[in-house]
């Protein structure tokens, strides 16, 4: 086995994916539990995993609800249904499915999921922190995040990692689908689930650096006591909030969160549609009905999802300008959803249907989905969001849209692909239980929760609204949704014990291996590189990586733009320009070099830089200046200090390049100029950077 | 102009700072995808071309 194998790779995205899908599913058991039974205690097992000092007598403290709430939505959106759509499905088949023998970058790939481990394990920990995990629900929002406990730290350094890990997957999808295909697939040619992939791939690689962004603000926030979310005058518990400059703005946090909060959706839907219409087709014995139309909705797609996030905030009071802008794009979205659901429902026309288990499971996501899209769109109108934003109505449409929609769609797709990996096959008879019991039990656990919703009881109450008159009558239907919440719990047994009985059976697949991957054996392209060695490879992922780091630079100076403009008084420029830094880092570009005395040269300026800065900053602490002063110094220290760190990572890559990485320049020549090329581009991108901090903060 | 929803000079100003932060954001999208579309066409036409 290789560690850097694209189907290694997608083999552990898969099974850890799966893995935090249990661990989000036991999470929402424990809170169906407390929406039942508000109240009263808990059997004295559950009380002792969940621990005495979240159940004081077995009966669940709000706090400890909060924490489910959090992690139950951050664990099954970041680190379960978005690995298992985009890393391990990418990861796995579109390779295959466009001849490509390996990801084009195959170490950062095998470190994108390395990371995104790390940053699953370190957000899971938080529970056994003082205070407990995340506790201020999936978005985290300010101020009430800023000023939780350090589980809080734990969630943003998780979410900072996965964006990292996600960038580095996204590169290699983009770059292997640009520059990987074999010969005679071109880009009219490829199976709609590779144009899927690429468009969730480029979603993923521009909205997650606003989240990355946001959550350096939080960091700083609640570590370096700065005021990026905190308003002045803010009061907790009734007392005004001490130590804290003030003038910050939560609705900051809100635009950078559904930045990429919002493409987020289609970073999961995208996926479950590319699956769903290889199942299908295969199923059906038709080919896909309008490929071009769908690819051409997709792309549509995928711009239009880029701009439609502020639909989630018309109740913040950001006005009319804006509130009208996103209510037409919401609307306008829904144009390309309608196209590629219709489309799917069209290719089963004069099909010869087989209803088998990923069958079954892909039939059953169009109207799961449609469900989830067609909720939604009172939720795009600002005037009907006014009652319904923060209802159940929302969790229920949403859940429409990722449990039964794209969960459905990931399962389709497992049954689907699973003799194709393993050589062996599910049975039939437990794939069928497993479907039809998980179909009835998640509408009988979500569609109740459209018409709580409508009823007017919000979301995230620790007691289900046992305290409001008007939430009474719903609470019955709380207690039948926990109970379908356990027999779903139940039915996944037989999708267990089919996955381990598996190996027990040695017969080959049935027609499910003959479409899609081409019959292709799961080791015949390993080991081996891409076609193209050298530049357009790389010169492509640098491009890509810079585009990525663009955007979270973007988000940094839109938060500075948002403060600014939106402070009463902001106080004067730093003073002096900075000479000696701005010489010494366009120093190191120009200096940067394919010889090896020109890149020893450029390291050592580009560490001058950051010495320099550490120096600087050291000097501003000790005359009391410090990034919580003012909102001014804490955009100056936060802006400057992630161009420091990718400084430092730019000279260190240098220095390595310099030193054990120069036996390339004598052994591939053409593969070093292509590096040497794509790290001249990042350094002319750090140039200009510090350009922009300068003219923001010196003049 | 006056905040629409409170009507007070401040809301006004923390309106504006909205309006030109979302606008750096999708302005700098707009450019980050225009040259990726631009890449996309590029390669769609090569692809044409070797087919």
């Amino acid at each position: 086995m290789r560690w850097t194998d694209h189907k290694t790779v997608g083999l552990q995205y898969g099974i850890t994916a799966l893995f935090f899908l249990l661990v989000g599913f036991l999470l929402m058991i424990l809170m169906r539990w407390q929406l039942a039974w508000p109240g009263q205690p808990m059997p004295a097992w559950i009380t002792f995993f969940v621990g005495e000092s979240n159940a004081p007598g077995g009966i669940m403290l709000p706090e400890f609800y909060n924490q489910l709430v959090a992690m139950h939505g951050s664990v099954m959106v970041f680190l379960a249904v978005v690995p298992l759509a985009a890393g391990a499905f990418a990861n796995y088949f579109v390779p295959l499915q466009i001849g490509a023998p390996e990801m084009a970058f195959p170490r950062l790939n095998a470190l994108s999921y390395w990371l995104y481990l790390a940053a699953g394990l370190i957000m899971v920990a938080s529970f056994f922190v003082e205070g407990g995990a995340a506790r201020s629900g999936w978005t985290s929002y300010a101020p009430l995040a800023v000023i939780e406990t350090t589980g809080q730290n734990f969630w943003l350094i998780g979410i900072f990692l996965i964006g990292v890990s996600s960038a580095l997957n996204a590169i290699n999808v983009i770059v292997t689908i640009a520059h990987g295909r074999a010969a005679g697939i071109t880009l009219a040619k490829m199976p709609f689930f590779v144009w899927s992939q690429l468009i969730t791939a480029l979603l993923l690689l521009l909205a997650f650096p606003a989240l990355q962004a946001a959550a350096i603000f939080q960091l700083m926030d609640r570590v370096a006591g700065t005021s990026f979310f905190l308003p002045s005058g803010l009061m907790v518990g009734g007392v005004p909030l001490q130590g804290v400059a003030g003038g910050g703005n939560p609705l900051l946090w809100q635009h950078l969160f559904w930045f990429l909060g919002h493409p987020e959706v289609y970073v999961l839907i995208l996926p479950a549609m590319g699956i769903v219409s290889e199942v299908i087709t295969a199923n059906a014995r038709r080919p896909l009905w309008g490929y071009g139309l769908m690819v051409s909705a997709v792309l549509f797609m995928g711009g239009m999802s880029m701009v439609v996030w502020a639909h989630h905030m018309f109740l913040t009071g950001m006005g009319t300008t804006l509130t009208g802008f996103f209510q037409v794009t919401t609307f306008i979205i829904s144009i390309p959803s309608v196209i590629l659901i219709s489309s799917l429902v069209l290719t089963l026309w004069g099909g010869s249907i087989t209803f088998n288990t990923p069958m079954l499971f892909a039939l059953a996501f169009l109207p799961m989905f449609g469900i989830g899209g067609l909720t939604g769109l009172p939720l795009g109108l600002a005037a009907s969001d006014v009652t319904l934003h923060d209802t159940y109505y929302v969790v229920g449409h949403f859940h429409y849209l990722v449990a039964p929609g794209t969960v459905f769609a990931l399962f389709a797709g497992i049954y689907y692909w699973f003799p194709t990996i393993t050589g062996r096959s599910l049975d039939e008879m437990l794939g069928k239980i497993h479907f039809w019991g998980s179909f009835v039990c998640m509408n009988l656990i979500f569609m109740p929760m459209f018409a709580i919703g409508l009823m007017g009881v919000n979301r995230r109450l620790w007691d289900a609204g046992a305290s409001y008159a008007h939430a009474q009558p719903t609470l019955q239907w709380q207690t039948h949704m926990t109970y379908a919440a356990f027999a779903l719990g139940l039915f996944q047994i037989p999708f267990v014990v089919n996955l381990l009985l598996a190996r027990t059976r040695r017969e080959p697949g049935t027609g499910n291996r003959e479409a899609g991957t081409g019959k292709r054996e799961p080791e015949a392209n390993s080991g081996s590189h891409l076609p193209d060695p050298g530049s357009r490879r790389a010169k492509l992922g640098i491009w890509l990586f810079i585009a990525s780091e663009v955007m979270l630079f973007a988000s940094l100076f839109s938060g500075y733009v948002m403060l600014r403009a939106g402070a009463a008084s902001w106080p004067g420029p730093v003073g002096g320009f900075p000479w000696l830094e701005t010489v010494l880092l366009v120093g190191a570009s120009a200096a940067f070099g394919a010889k090896r005395s020109q890149l020893v040269v450029s390291n050592t300026l580009g560490l001058t830089f950051v010495i320099m800065k550490v120096l600087n900053d050291a000097a501003l602490l000790g005359n009391g200046i410090l990034p919580s002063t003012n909102l001014m110094w804490a955009c100056w220290f936060t802006l400057t200090g992630v161009h420091a760190a990718h400084v430092l990572g730019g000279a260190v890559f240098t220095g390595w390049l310099a030193g054990p990485g120069f036996s390339m320049a004598a052994d591939d020549r053409e593969r070093w100029l292509a590096r040497i090329d794509a790290t001249r581009k990042y350094w002319l991108f750090v140039d200009l950077v510090w350009l922009l901090i300068v003219a923001s903060f010196y003049f | 102009m006056a905040c629409p929803i409170c009507n007070s000079p401040e809301g006004a100003a923390i309106n504006d700072g909205m309006r030109a932060g979302a606008a750096i954001l999708i302005l700098a999208l707009t450019v980050v995808a225009g040259m990726i579309v631009r890449y996309g066409v590029t390669l769609w036409r090569q692809d044409q071309r070797d087919a």
